[in-house]
């Protein structure tokens, strides 16, 4: 099995694209694949991940060195894992090694598929027409990635 | 001439908090101002909207603490429609709530503020974490932790339909009665709650308090400041999560006031700096003295530790123990030092797991009756709660039909700004000496922060998650002569 865990926040403009990206989901994945939303951020995120071998995060992200709607993927690995400044604030890079290092059951494969986006600070349903237009683009990175990456052969076996 | 340095959040430039240190001639810290972005337009985006969707939208505002805004917006319902839950339906809430507070203390405990106590305030950040935890407290920490909390967690998604963002508490009740099947789970469980979190507070004496260095570093004047303290009591003077009257003591523990939630407005009001998005409360007797603690200082902290010192006592026999051993360890009430927050915290996670075995035999909770509905048009209503990080507060108005007019939140880190604010100038000063910024700024500085844990539009949060900071130091012409950064790194799809 592997999961689709959906990040995002619908209500505050461009944070939804990972819900977006759920939606556009439905259906639309290989069987063994489940998708999930989750609005949930910092240490409550292991709650998504433990006891899950394989799983694509889909979120949003804001770099602010690639155009809004730019659709990255890269392995979990290519994420920072500076520790932030407040328990608030700490990030999946974070969570999923001190869960692994006190032995909570998490994925062995994580990969990362992310969209930049221009707003998500105002409190608006909806999307900016840049990541609105993107999440197309990131339903076909996602499936090319379910159906071909080799990681995932075992999992979805 | 002011030197000035910048700490600035990069990637997400209104998203977050942002530091700005002022150095004078003598490159000693002149002041230190922090700014917390507020979340833009919240407001505006619930006004128009029928009331009844507050406690799903609020909820929304923080992937942290979903479960205290629920809570916090079906309390203020049950105010703006005039409507007093049935008996079994409150206890059904505290029963959901209180498990939310045992999960939310626990983890806040192992994974997030216990490494600095349970490993030491002074070794090395790599070392300071849950790993660092684990090799003092025992190997099958980390497993205990975690099926506690999945306990706690599946009961919530139980009562609630789900655990993280509920669909439970509705003006004048709750979605759906207890069933037996689940209660007796639940009845089960709860010794198995108890006993974690006497574990739990058990190591932390084995560890921290039997070291005096780590007990003299909890009573430290660093880490002190002599504020009022609010937080909410039952009619017995006891701590409430749930519900109650807000009571607040001065620095020296003498009571200043005690109201119900509805009043808030007559004892607290909100100072406004031009540098700061945030508004600093302070409580309207004595008034705004600035950023100053003390006798006069009209400033107030929130959380477990402001808890603990307002009450009587605790309302659930085990946590007593610890509470009064808590205060005849730290030198009487009120404790002011930030740091003992972290076993005030321990101390509550006791009686969430009691209150829960209470709740869980209590014959009333499988009373079939849950909800009493509205008969009244809706008006205005508060509703209070303690959250986890301190109290929270919901202020909705409407009009006759129940569609919102006004909206007003007051959530743990808005309360607890000024006192930020002073802690953070507090380890500038410690830290910058004769203009030269040193390596362990950022930590100093994010030590500050973590007592207290506060959310900066907590809302969102975009991968990595970090709170990315960058520490820009300039000189007097206001060239950047260093600079420390934290960035994410990420490359684009080839």
């Amino acid at each position: 099995m592997v999961l689709v865990l959906c990040l995002g926040n619908d209500l505050l403009h461009d944070d939804g694209v990972g819900w977006a990206v759920a939606d556009a989901l439905e259906g639309r994945v290989p069987p063994g694949v489940v998708v999930r939303r989750s609005a949930l951020s910092g240490f409550y995120l292991l709650d998504e991940l433990v006891n899950w071998t394989h799983v694509l995060v889909v979120d949003a992200v804001q770099t602010g060195a690639h155009p809004p709607g730019t659709v990255l993927s890269f392995p979990f690995e290519a994420l920072g894992s500076d520790a932030g400044p407040s328990p608030h604030a700490v990030g999946l890079p974070t969570v999923v090694a001190l869960g692994r290092q006190s032995g909570v059951p998490l994925p062995e494969w994580i990969h990362i598929v992310a969209i930049e986006v221009d707003d998500m600070e105002s409190f608006i349903e909806g999307l900016t027409p840049a990541v609105r237009a993107a999440v197309p683009r990131a339903v076909d990175v996602i499936r090319s990635l379910l159906t071909a990456a080799p990681a995932l052969a075992p999992a979805l076996a | 001439m002011t030197q000035r340095i910048t700490i600035d959040p990069i990637t997400r430039l209104e998203g977050h908090g942002k530091i700005e240190i002022f150095l004078d001639d003598q490159g000693e810290v002149a002041n230190a101002y922090l700014q917390i972005p507020e979340l833009r337009g919240f407001e505006r985006f619930c006004l128009g909207r029928a009331a009844e969707e507050m406690p799903r939208i609020t909820q929304r505002i923080c992937g942290v603490c979903p479960s205290a805004h629920h809570m916090a917006s079906a309390r203020a319902l049950d105010a703006l429609y005039h409507v007093d839950p049935p008996p079994a339906a409150h206890k059904l809430r505290e029963l959901f709530y209180n498990l939310f507070t045992f999960e939310d203390h626990t983890l806040h405990f192992y994974f997030l503020g216990g490494p600095d106590f349970i490993v030491g305030p002074s070794a090395p950040a790599a070392e300071r974490n849950v790993v660092g935890v684990i090799a003092k407290v025992g190997l099958e920490i980390g497993g205990k932790v975690i099926e506690a909390r999945k306990k706690a967690r599946h009961f919530m998604a139980e009562m609630a339909g789900k655990a993280i963002h509920p669909v439970f508490g509705l003006p004048g009740g709750v979605s759906k009665p207890m069933s037996q099947e689940l209660v007796d789970q639940i009845r089960e469980a709860a010794p198995g709650l108890v006993a974690f979190a006497q574990f739990s507070l058990q190591a932390f004496g084995d560890i921290v308090l039997k070291n005096q260095a780590y007990v003299d570093t909890i009573l430290a004047g660093h880490y002190a400041h002599r504020t009022n303290y609010m937080g909410t009591v039952d009619p017995d003077g006891r701590v409430n999560f749930y519900r109650g009257q807000l009571r607040v003591i001065d620095p020296t523990g003498k009571q200043l006031c005690q109201f119900e939630p509805k009043d808030y407005l007559t004892y607290i009001a909100e100072h406004v700096e031009p540098w700061s998005y945030i508004k600093f409360p302070f409580l309207k007797q004595p008034g705004w003295k600035g950023f100053v603690d003390g006798a006069d200082s009209g400033l107030y902290r929130v959380a477990p530790l402001a808890r603990l010192n307002v009450a009587d006592g605790m309302a659930t026999p085990k946590a007593q123990e610890h509470y009064e051993q808590f205060f005849a360890t730290l030198g009487g009430k009120p404790v002011h030092s930030t740091l003992a927050t972290h076993w005030a915290r321990l101390i509550e996670a006791l009686q969430a797991a009691e209150t829960v075995e209470r709740l869980a035999n209590d014959p009333e909770i499988l009373d079939r009756t849950v909800r009493r509905l509205p008969d009244q048009p809706p008006t205005e209503g508060v509703g209070i709660v303690e959250a986890p990080r301190g109290t929270l507060i919901h202020h909705y108005a409407t009009d006759p039909n129940g569609i919102l007019t006004m909206v007003n939140l007051m959530v743990a880190t808005v309360h607890n700004s000024a006192p930020i604010q002073m802690s953070i100038e507090r380890a500038a000063r410690g830290v910058i000496h004769g203009g030269k910024v040193d390596d362990g700024l950022l930590n100093q500085v994010e030590m500050a922060f973590r007592a207290y844990d506060p959310c900066f539009g907590c809302a969102t949060h975009s991968l990595p998650g970090e709170m990315p900071l960058t520490a820009v130091i300039r000189n007097a012409r206001g060239e950047v002569v260093r600079e420390v950064r934290r960035a994410p790194r990420l490359s684009p799809l080839a």
